[in-house]
């Protein structure tokens, strides 16, 4: 696989040189990071099997094959060939987008190669080529299975000239993603200095991904409103100014085999633009960066002695950790989920994404803001909000057991623990109260106001419902010690689902308490009967053999 | 390489990290062809920054840095191809066998295939890891890594070498097989600059010794010299004189009260 990739790019080796790039160091670094992505997934019990494809992109890739269906959906739906594509590239564009910045950012604004190369001859621009085709690479992959969907459409609908145009177009949408996005983090540098710049970085992120999560949850909704079936654009002035419009003309030129003005400039700027992007990032600005990167690493230090957060830690892990190794756990897991910005990045979107789902279902059939609020003290949807918290746990659950900082894992085995199971349950006790437990105070402030005091045990039954789930869930999930693995490329997507599998079990606990609240008095009952059910689970966490825990690192 | 030329050479090195704090204040040193050169002083006293800025991973800094006679600040692409340098930390692709990442650098400097595969597999098999060549190396002990670190150091025979702690992890019989290594380097005209802590192996291995302190030399010379401006026997005792507050054993004394939670004020 690696091999071929690198045969395919021989053929660019004067395009490259023409850009001041050192073509055979070029080819060893890509070499180098192929081979240490395909190594990454097997650990040592794996380590036999030679495969070099690892599974785990192959997961992702089917992942996205899968979301890509949607976008091919349009296909169908819309009759005018221009206008699907157009909406298609946004889709994707906008996807692959979220990808770069959820995923591979960390491999845009890696700086740990630097040790290893910094004083061999490598100059930063042959660098920066490797790490942005290396990153152009992995789009591409995800970019292709996104589009499959389409292309399977798009064949039986248009024909076999569509198979071989729609692939094609992506390549120039990718590498415009790319190139827009390396500009706008060597914007950030430049603007911004250190700390704040990762910061920047980090909420952007949380945003955009939100956002294109969000907006994916629209668009089957749009599919079904006739308005797109009889929507086409009419290439006017600002179509110059949509990037999906671009690379969209060329394909309905080549399918209908009609080539008007406007879409000759169009296909010119969607083949022009990234190629002069290409030029103007590896020659001018990728030096630059990897520069200004390394001054990022050597920041002073941040003095963390009276933070909010090492103060709400002390207080919450007295209130509800009992032995000292728990406390330990719990302020540990606590304050990482803090200030790792890797773990913010990798968790908020998911957070702010499940959200953003749960608020549509209230809206869900409502027309305008009004109505919702008219119906809402009619309804249950209290349930809805205070269940929200209870499906935050497993997603972030999910994500405390990975970390960069992985090999500091060590100490839980040096140190003399004979209960793992108090860390465990330290750990997902912090997880209960900050993640589930501050959207669950607010969610229970909200409910009082709307519904008034007649839900108050509803809220006490859907809190015991919490730690029922919390606690179910470090038996459920393979035990993990907080922090101590490495993160991987796929197995990232494939712990995603699972975390996903496992907000079954809140929203199951969410629908038997929605049905009790038509059973008199079945609330009331339930909660001495979930309450009597916390202590059992607390002891078997307890008795959590070592050898029940996954063996640490790799 | 003309031996009375300094080799290396700093001029009024200065370097400061977010302005004020000041790791390096004006460091003036000339190396010449051949010297081994023992870099020693107390943590934090600028060792690894000075090695870093001589090797071009600093790019930042005031004052003139030449090494070959090339300004670092400008030619660093040059000074790069003839230098070699052990980092403090195993800074490895430890996902890669020794055998794929020693091509890799083989390739990074331009060395003709064969050459490297000679070489690669000479230099493990004689630091015992022929093995071991074409396995993984997260799975290697600390010592096994630093033979790695050494052999990357010296594939491309360099004619500077800048080490950085290079003994460390290693056992004592290895230890003394690189330390007669350096100085058979030396003698064929290499010039080694070498970083460390361990003040026996710095006394018998250089031929001169830097101390520094806060970030500016406060002696320079060979041990005897510098023996006989400080009357202690050993490069240690002379270390401490030089930087230490003298205070030593009562330092020990509180600390280990410390945490004995004894009645020690």
């Amino acid at each position: 696989m690696t091999g071929l990739i690198l045969k395919i790019l021989d053929p660019f080796r004067r395009l490259f040189e023409a850009l001041n790039v050192d073509y055979p160091k070029f080819r060893e670094l890509l070499w180098v990071k192929l081979t240490i992505d395909n190594r990454q997934e097997k650990s040592v019990a794996q380590r036999k099997s030679e495969k070099e494809i690892s599974n785990a992109m192959l997961w992702v890739m089917a992942i996205y094959a899968f979301l890509g269906i949607f976008a091919g959906f349009l296909l169908a739906a819309i009759p005018a060939l221009f206008t699907a594509l157009v909406f298609i590239h946004a889709v994707i564009m906008v996807m692959t987008a979220v990808a770069l910045i959820s995923d591979f950012s960390s491999v845009l604004l890696d700086t740990t190669d630097n040790a290893i190369l910094q004083f061999r001859p490598v100059d930063d621009r042959t660098l920066a080529a490797a790490r942005i085709v290396h990153i152009t690479l992995y789009l591409l992959m995800i970019t292709l299975s996104l589009s499959l969907g389409t292309l399977i459409i798009g064949t039986i609908k248009y024909g076999f000239i569509f198979t071989l145009a729609f692939p094609l177009s992506l390549v120039f949408s990718v590498l415009f993603i790319v190139f827009l996005s390396n500009i706008f983090y060597l914007f950030l540098i430049k603007v911004s200095g250190e700390e704040r710049f990762r910061d920047i970085v980090l909420y952007f992120q949380v945003f955009m991904a939100v956002m294109a999560m969000g907006s994916y949850q629209i668009l089957p909704r749009l599919l079904e409103s006739s308005l797109l079936k009889n929507f086409a654009i009419q290439i006017k002035w600002w179509t110059f100014l949509i990037p999906p419009a671009w690379v969209a003309a060329p394909v309905e030129a080549a399918v209908r085999g009609v080539i008007s003005k406007e879409t000759l400039l169009l296909t010119l700027l969607g083949i022009g633009l990234p190629v002069i992007l290409i030029i103007v990032v590896i020659k001018y600005l990728a030096p630059g960066f990897n520069r200004a990167l390394m001054q990022l690493e050597t920041s002073g230090s941040v003095r963390e002695k009276k933070s909010l957060s090492r103060v709400l830690s002390n207080f919450f892990s007295r209130l509800t950790s009992f032995h000292p190794a728990e406390r330990a756990a719990f302020e540990l897991v606590w304050l990482i989920s803090s200030r790792d910005r890797k773990f913010k990045m990798k968790t908020y979107p998911s957070l702010g994404y499940f959200i953003i789902i749960a608020a549509l279902m209230v809206l869900r059939g409502k027309e305008g803001l009004a109505q919702v609020l008219r119906d809402l003290p009619a309804s249950k949807n209290y349930l809805l909000f205070l269940y929200i918290g209870c499906g935050l746990i497993p997603i972030t659950t999910h994500q405390i057991r990975s970390s960069d900082l992985f090999p500091a894992a060590w100490i839980y085995r040096a140190l003399p623990i004979a209960k793992p199971g108090e860390i465990l349950k330290g750990a997902m006790k912090a997880v209960m109260m900050k993640f589930g437990g501050s959207f669950f105070l607010l969610a229970s402030i909200v409910t009082l106001f709307i519904w008034g005091p007649a839900v108050i045990d509803d809220i006490v039954l859907a809190s015991v419902n919490m730690m029922i789930i919390t606690y179910t869930l470090s038996l459920t999930v393979k035990n993990d010690l907080p922090f101590a693995k490495p993160y991987a490329v796929g197995r990232e997507a494939q712990q995603g689902i699972k975390g996903i599998l496992f907000l079954i079990f809140p929203v199951c606990l969410g629908f038997a308490h929605y049905g009790l609240t038509f059973v008199p008095f079945g609330v009331l009952v339930a909660i001495p009967v979930m309450m009597a059910l916390v202590r059992p689970l607390s002891k078997i966490i307890d008795r959590t053999p070592w050898a029940k825990i996954e063996s640490i690192g790799s | 390489m003309d031996p009375s030329k300094p080799i290396i050479t700093l001029r009024d090195l200065k370097k400061s990290y977010d302005g004020a704090n000041n790791v390096l204040k004006g460091i003036t040193l000339d190396i010449a062809p051949g010297q081994i050169i023992g870099y020693i002083g107390p943590n934090g006293a600028g060792k690894s920054t000075t090695v870093k800025i001589m090797i071009g991973m600093i790019p930042e800094f005031s004052g003139d840095v030449r090494v070959f006679g090339l300004n670092i600040a400008t030619d660093a692409q040059e000074v790069k191809k003839r230098i070699g340098y052990v980092p403090e930390t195993a800074a490895l692709y430890e996902m890669l066998t020794p055998n794929e990442f020693l091509r890799f650098l083989g390739r990074i400097y331009a060395i003709p295939e064969a050459e490297i595969a000679k070489r690669a597999a000479d230099m493990l098999q004689l630091f015992g890891l022929k093995g071991n060549a074409d396995a993984r190396m997260t799975s290697f002990s600390k010592g096994m890594k630093q033979k790695v670190l050494i052999i990357a150091s010296l594939i491309h025979d360099p004619d500077i070498l800048f080490l950085d702690e290079p003994l460390s992890g290693l056992d004592a019989n290895m230890m003394v097989v690189v330390k007669e290594i350096l100085s058979r380097l030396a003698g064929k005209g290499k010039t080694i600059f070498y970083c460390s802590h361990v003040m026996d192996v710095v006394e018998r291995v250089c031929n001169r010794i830097v101390i520094i302190d806060k970030g500016s030399i406060i002696a320079d010379g060979t041990f005897d010299e510098l023996q006989g401006m400080n009357k202690g026997e050993s490069l240690e005792k002379i270390f401490t004189q030089l930087t230490g507050s003298s205070g030593q054993e009562r330092l020990a004394e509180e600390f280990i009260s410390a945490f004995e939670g004894g009645s020690h004020s």
